[in-house]
């Protein structure tokens, strides 16, 4: 079989193998190649196209593919070597410098890479149906929200026009809004758990702003429909998440969006039966690693969703980049790293803990979920007697916490939850006055996500109540003054036979009750490649000094 | 001599070896008529895939099944190797857990004796353990090692294929509306294509086989039995092989009623099923193949109860499923002539053993025809055998290199969980799929852990550009089932405010 060599190979060419392509290059690897199985780099990002990315890392907020862009534009700078439609099949690992991967192209057919270290970026993939169990026919329209967004932002078509969503998580709920903005018409979204799972932005920006219903505690139990969905049955459930009986009621859709969770895409190595061999966290569903990101084995790293499902874009990149790092090292300096590891033990209300390993040389970034929502607790970390307090932690929202050196040098060390007896302040009540205009506002700016009332003196804002802190009230007052989101969308493109549809932003915040007709003036426009990312697609729309603008690069 | 005109109406399981074994003879014009997009969209994609060994058919209760099915299974034995399916000869076990259940063993054995089953054993205690170690319950074990397991809508695809290579001409998406006696002979055949004469008609239509019947007129069997078809539905856990089978053989339970109990198959591919149940359905729809909690919790139920907790958890499933057997008033097959209508013949009630004793139901056909006066010559040469479409993942080196050099698309891997290459779906398309289902029968395309989620939207865009049609139109597995709904646009020019 034809053989080529690479001292960094990238396997996945999402965010976190665009990040560990520029770092491991800026580190000084000068022979780093990345293979990606799609047509195109990007991974989810390209698919996106919604914006919310890059808050911490850019201290923007970016669309994912102008999130995306900023990374290709920097591998074309540096020459990086990349293979697209070239899937990685097997990782066959000789030694700590020898990995041949076998790999296909329709290039260049099958062929080996023989790599001295390789990351593993290949990403999530979702929970299906059937791992669901919702009984009923097995018509066409039920599909996962990630297939739905690709149907619809990067193919340029809709999958239904009456939806309902299951699971209220970020995905769920961006999903939702997307199909409101396309005109179809979302009936609910649909949650088993008591509480919603997204982040307060979205729940507020992707359903309140389109009178979507969020239902708790209910789940879709029977799928209808012999060809297409032609209805779902929804049901409250109990504590046991079992059904309840009575609660039963149908809800005519013709297509079932389900948004229940991701899981680390180690499908790749059970591809071939032999697999690579990677130990996997049951509790992340991705591999076990040390604070370097590598895994049990030597020289090959993860990061990104396939290392664990990730809540933001900017973690994901922070993680490419400390494998790149890493693997950087490595290859500089070949003498054999012996480090006694330490690990890092879940304890009490946690589901896990990344890395799990951790050295004591240096300073280390803990990722970790809680098991269920909690408010005024204290992550504890009894070994080095330290507590860092939190107002609220929900398993959906990723915890991060820096130990330093010095306190990981200890030895072991366990992360628990341990409810605190300082109570914060709560929240006063809020009292009502007769004959006063008030409007509801959810802040958006912490997790936290105080419902506040503001009383208004015609348009002017006259008190704040229920805001435990004074972080939010800018966004309170913009908001109870004069909403504005970004307006974002997707555009047909009429020449591209790779690139079907652009997506699409304002420049700036635009007054949320233009948005509506402004998405259905946009429904006419067409563009043409080449497009650069940041071209003027339409100006002075949906008002003066805003114009619409393309969010990637598309080549002609 | 003059050409006869053969129609056979159903392409599932059973009118797929009718047509083969046809076709195996000259000056015959033999037509495959089919209601749905494809073949085996009927209880055939639907089952459990075992090919039985024969030990389970009371002759005196059931003579059809019990005369059929032993040598139906010996057919199979050849015809896998001649249509390159893919199989898994396990073996099978009937387990008993107490004294009781090891006397019906015993009965089972005797049976299978009179039925011609070859090398049963019945295997007592660590005997019987050490063929399934998991099963910590077991008492006792019927052994038949002929039984094993098949992909079933993958062999009456590939019978299909075959035949039609001996000339058997499909005609799909084509619905049998009436049947009419031509005075002097011979039959008029009304479809949804319109009129087809016809010598000899041959039904297969499955669940549909009662109505079918009826438009020919025949409304009773030779024994006065009312010819009535119930679909009686039978619900499935597949869970993948990732996770390991429990078992090595296909196990059931000592059976108790009707059926042959719930059971867990290990497949071709490695993957496990449990079930299926038996629902009698009280409704007359012959398409009611939707899964259902109740059902889907008493084949789970049912196998933790009686083997322990071996299934891995629910969540862990890669598909539920449901199919409904086609199932006759007296419990038993219905392949015969009628003097009344001569040159008619049914293949129907053609329920559980049906898969395995297809081939042997087609050559009865035959014998059938013959006693009506079929003189047909056998064709010197008849073409057993047939390609099956290459799995580029698995080929030796050499094989592989040389179809990639050929067809670089055979390097383009579109199904990342079952491995599956563009020229493979290609290839499934030039040999008839138009659906995705079809694709994924022919390929394993999203068959597998991620049931598609990945690489649906790409199967849309090959299956439009091949069949030439817009993505909106492409179809998930019947007319009806389209994945898309319209173009991106096309809605929001009608949006309505939101309340
Ligand atoms: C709907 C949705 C909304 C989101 N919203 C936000 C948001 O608002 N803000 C935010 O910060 N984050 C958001 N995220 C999260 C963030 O975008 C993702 O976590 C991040 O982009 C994941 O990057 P990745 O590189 O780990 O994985 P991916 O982007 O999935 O990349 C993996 C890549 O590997 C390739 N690959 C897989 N297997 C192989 C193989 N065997 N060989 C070769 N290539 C392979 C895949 O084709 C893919 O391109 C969102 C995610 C989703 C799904
Ligand atoms: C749950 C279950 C488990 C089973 N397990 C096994 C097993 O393990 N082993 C085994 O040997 N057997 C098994 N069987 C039985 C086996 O599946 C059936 O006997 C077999 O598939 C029947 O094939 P068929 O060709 O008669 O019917 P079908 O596959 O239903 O084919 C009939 C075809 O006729 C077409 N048709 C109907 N009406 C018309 C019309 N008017 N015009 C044109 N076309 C028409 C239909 O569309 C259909 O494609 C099982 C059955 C079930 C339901
Ligand atoms: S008011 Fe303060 S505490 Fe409350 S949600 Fe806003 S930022 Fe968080």
């Amino acid at each position: 079989m034809n053989q080529i060599n690479t001292h960094l190979l990238i396997v996945g060419g999402g965010a976190a193998g665009l990040a560990a392509a520029c770092k491991a290059y800026e580190e000084g690897l000068d022979n780093v190649l990345i293979v990606e199985g799609s047509k195109e780099l990007g991974g989810i990002l390209l698919q996106c196209i919604h914006t919310g990315f890059g808050l911490e890392y850019f201290k923007e907020n970016l669309t994912g593919p102008e999130y995306m862009q900023r990374f290709l534009d920097k591998i074309r700078k540096y020459g990086i070597q990349v293979m697209t439609q070239t899937m990685a099949l097997k990782i066959d690992s000789r030694s700590r410098y020898e990995h041949i991967v076998t790999v296909s192209s329709p290039e260049k057919g099958f062929f080996n890479i023989d790599a001295k270290a390789v990351i593993m970026t290949t990403g999530c993939r979702e929970r299906g149906r059937d791992e669901l169990n919702i009984p009923g026919d097995r018509p066409a329209g039920v599909m996962t929200a990630g297939t739905a967004q690709r149907y619809m932002d990067v193919y340029g078509y809709l999958p239904g026009k009456e939806v309902v969503v299951v699971g209220s998580g970020d995905i769920g709920l961006i999903m939702a809004r997307r199909f409101s903005q396309e005109g179809a018409n979302v009936k609910g979204v649909y949650e088993i758990l008591p509480y919603a799972c997204g982040l307060r932005r979205n729940q507020s920006q992707c359903l309140k702003d389109f009178g979507i219903p969020l239902h708790l505690s209910s789940t879709v139990i029977q799928i209808n429909g012999k060809k297409r969905v032609e209805s779902v049955i929804v049901s409250k459930v109990d504590e046991a998440f079992n059904p309840i009986p009575g609660t039963e009621e149908e809800v005519k859709c013709d297509v079932l969006i389900l948004a229940t969770g991701l899981l680390p895409d180690t499908r790749f190595p059970k591809l071939l039966p032999e697999g690579i061999g990677l130990k996997i966290d049951p509790g992340t569903g991705g591999p076990i690693v040390n604070d370097l990101f590598e895994t049990n084995i030597p020289n090959i790293f993860a990061a990104g969703n396939f290392l664990l499902v990730n809540d933001t874009v900017d973690d994901v990149t922070i993680q490419g980049e400390v494998a790149a790092i890493s693997a950087a090292k490595a290859l500089a300096d070949k003498s054999p790293v012996d480090v006694d590891w330490k690990h890092a033990i879940v304890g009490e209300g946690i589901r896990f803990v990344v890395p799990q390993m951790f050295s004591g040389n240096k300073d280390v970034c803990f990722y970790m979920r809680v098991t269920r929502p909690a408010e005024n607790v204290f992550i504890e970390v009894p070994e080095v007697d330290k507590r860092f307090f939190n107002r609220i932690v929900r398993p959906p929202e990723m915890i991060k916490l820096v130990l330093s050196e010095e306190q990981l040098s200890s030895g072991n060390l366990t992360f628990k939850i341990k409810p605190s007896t300082s109570f914060l302040k709560a929240a006063e009540p809020i009292q009502i006055r007769e004959g006063r205009t008030y409007k509801e506002i959810t802040c958006i700016v912490c997790p936290v996500g105080c419902q506040t009332m503001v009383e208004m003196v015609g348009d002017q804002v006259r008190e704040i109540k229920g805001a435990t802190c004074t972080r939010g009230i800018e966004f309170i007052r913009q908001e109870a003054v004069c909403p504005v989101r970004i307006l974002f969308t997707v555009v047909p493109v009429e020449n591209s036979s790779s690139v079907k549809v652009l997506p699409v932003r304002s420049d700036k915040p635009v007054e949320k009750n233009l948005l509506n007709e402004a998405y259905r003036r946009l429904a006419t426009c067409r563009v043409k490649a080449p497009i650069q990312a940041g071209d003027l697609i339409v100006r002075d729309f949906p008002c003066q000094g805003v114009n619409i603008v393309a969010c990637r690069t598309v080549l002609s | 001599m003059s050409v006869e005109e053969v129609v056979v109406i159903g392409a599932g399981i059973v009118g797929a070896c009718v047509a083969r074994e046809l076709s195996k003879y000259e000056n015959l014009n033999i037509k495959l008529i089919e209601k749905e997009i494809d073949v085996s969209c009927g209880t055939t994609k639907a089952n459990t895939g075992i090919i039985h060994a024969g030990y389970d058919d009371d002759p005196m209760q059931y003579p059809v099944r019990a005369a059929l099915c032993s040598k139906g299974n010996a057919l199979w034995h050849n015809m896998v190797e001649e249509l390159g399916l893919h199989v898994n000869w396990c073996g099978s076990i009937v387990g008993a857990t107490n004294e009781d259940e090891i006397t019906v063993l015993e009965t089972l054995l005797k049976r299978g004796i009179t039925n011609n089953v070859p090398n049963l054993k019945l295997l007592i205690g660590e005997e019987a353990r050490r063929l399934e170690p998991k099963l910590k319950n077991l008492k006792a074990a019927l052994y038949a090692p002929t039984e094993g397991t098949i992909l079933p809508f993958e062999a009456a695809i590939a019978i299909v294929e075959n035949a039609k290579s001996n000339g058997v001409l499909p005609v799909l998406e084509t619905e049998v509306v009436n049947i009419e006696q031509k005075n002097g002979g011979g039959f008029l055949i009304k479809t949804s294509l319109g009129d087809f004469k016809a010598d000899w008609v041959i039904n297969a239509a499955g669940l549909y086989g009662d109505e079918v019947s009826k438009m020919a007129g025949i409304l009773r069997t030779n024994n006065g039995v009312s010819i009535e078809i119930h679909p009686r539905r039978g619900e499935y856990w597949i869970f993948p092989s990732e996770y390991g089978s429990p078992v090595r053989h296909i196990v059931f339970p000592t059976p108790t009623g009707a059926t042959k109990g719930i059971l867990l198959t290990p497949d071709p591919e490695g993957s496990l099923l449990a079930g299926p149940n038996s629902e009698e359905l009280s409704s007359i729809d012959k398409e009611d193949k939707a899964t259902t909690r109740i059902g889907l919790n008493e084949v789970y139920k049912y196998i933790t109860e009686k083997w322990g907790p071996i299934l891995p958890p629910k969540n862990k499933c890669i598909k539920n499923f449901a199919g409904l057997r086609a199932e006759p008033q007296h419990g038993d097959f219905i392949v015969e002539g009628y003097e009344r209508c001569t040159g008619f013949i049914n293949a129907i009630g053609i329920r559980s053993p049906g898969l395995t004793s297809a081939p042997m139901i087609a050559k009865e056909v035959l014998n059938l025809m013959a006693k009506q006066g079929f003189r047909g010559k056998v064709k010197e040469k008849w073409n057993p055998h047939r390609e099956p479409i290459p799995r580029t993942l698995f080929l030796p080196y050499e094989q592989r290199g040389r179809l990639v050099s050929a067809d670089s698309r055979y390097a383009h891997l579109v199904c990342w969980c079952e491995g599956v290459s563009e020229g493979e779906i290609v290839e499934a398309i030039k040999r008839g799929a138009r659906t995705i289902q079809g694709i994924g029968f022919r390929t394993r395309a999203g068959l597998g852990r991620c049931q598609g989620m990945s690489c649906q939207s790409k199967i849309v865009e090959i299956l439009s550009r091949e069949l030439g049609i817009p993505p909106e139109k492409v179809l998930l597995k019947s007319k009806g089932s389209e994945v898309l709904t319209c173009g991106i646009k096309d809605l929001v020019g009608v949006f309505n405010e939101p309340n």
